[in-house]
């Protein structure tokens, strides 16, 4: 199962694009607010226990670049597709996107800017072997005497 | 280094979850946790002794954020009471522009303010972390790229995973 997760606003352009490749994909999908329905199974918006669950579950996922969901992703060490939401999606800001380039350097995931180019980079993300590097704790640093 | 009783400050969503985060990597518990109304709130209230919600400064139409004077008077209003009532030695804020006045606040009222940066922020400041830098002990920054940017009370010491 490929697991879309778009948090709680919209990216109706993602789920547009995966639903186009419904066929040879099997999609699960966590939505948010958009207007747009898919085919394939869906919710809008689901508890993080649950989430987690689908994490561990699926075979890769397909994120927003957003903070929360990357690091979820990174404790999970799962094979990810980062489409960073933009401005010509219509989002707010390019916020997401320094991020996104940021965490396919480091080779954690695989950086999908078009949506268009989605099949391309499922293709990608099953044959690459990805790295997740281990950082220090900013915790540790506050808890230190 | 943190001195207790301390204080997290935080917004709703993604700011929230790194809170969280942090606070599993930390051994000392907050004495307290000030963040805006979100989906979250309540299972925070349920795990953390004190938490105080404030008004967001800002009113979201569409993809459109506006400024909303009454509702940014009340924000004022809240983050100087719950400034006043907690009275915190150490405010730890991760974010976003939602805490700002509660740490000028709590700094006004002696607090020591430590900043942790978003993640979001690999090469650009982000504007809460501008606003904070000169009330700041320390900044936290979470890519060493971002350093450079800021002067000599920014450190990098990893991330809040």
């Amino acid at each position: 199962m490929i697991l879309i997760l778009v948090s709680t606003g919209h990216f109706d352009p993602l789920v547009r694009a995966c639903d186009e490749l419904r066929d040879r994909y099997e999609f699960f999908g966590q939505i948010g607010m958009g207007y747009f329905e898919p085919a394939f199974p869906f919710v809008r918006t689901a508890p993080p226990k649950e989430i987690q669950n689908w994490i561990q579950e699926a075979e890769l996922v397909i994120s927003h670049g957003g903070t929360g969901m990357l690091s979820q992703l990174y404790q999970y060490r799962k094979p990810t597709i980062i489409v960073p939401k933009q401005i010509r999606f219509g989002e707010a800001n390019d916020s997401q996107v320094e991020l996104a380039v940021k965490w396919a350097e480091l080779g954690m995931g695989i950086l999908c800017m078009d949506v268009n180019q989605i099949g391309a980079a499922i293709e990608a993300c099953r044959e690459r072997e990805f790295q997740f590097p281990q950082f220090r704790s900013i915790g540790k640093f506050l808890d230190a005497p | 280094m943190i001195k207790t009783p301390f204080v997290v400050v935080t917004d709703r969503g993604g700011h929230l979850h790194n809170a969280l985060k942090l606070m599993e990597q930390m051994e000392s518990r907050p004495a307290a946790i000030v963040s805006t109304h979100g989906p979250d709130i309540e299972s925070l209230k349920k795990e953390f002794p004190k938490v105080v919600e404030l008004p967001t400064l800002f009113r979201w139409f569409g993809k459109k954020r506006v400024l909303d004077p009454i509702r940014a008077c009340w924000h004022v209003l809240r983050s100087f009471l719950s400034a006043v009532q907690l009275r915190p030695r150490v405010v730890i804020s991760l974010g976003a522009t939602n805490v700002v006045m509660f740490c000028y606040f709590a700094r006004f009222f002696g607090a020591e303010i430590i900043h942790v940066e978003c993640m979001n922020q690999v090469k650009s400041k982000s504007v809460t972390g501008k606003l904070l830098y000169p009330i700041c002990k320390n900044l936290l920054v979470q890519w060493p790229e971002l350093l450079p940017l800021y002067g000599s009370k920014a450190r990098y010491e990893g991330w809040v995973l």
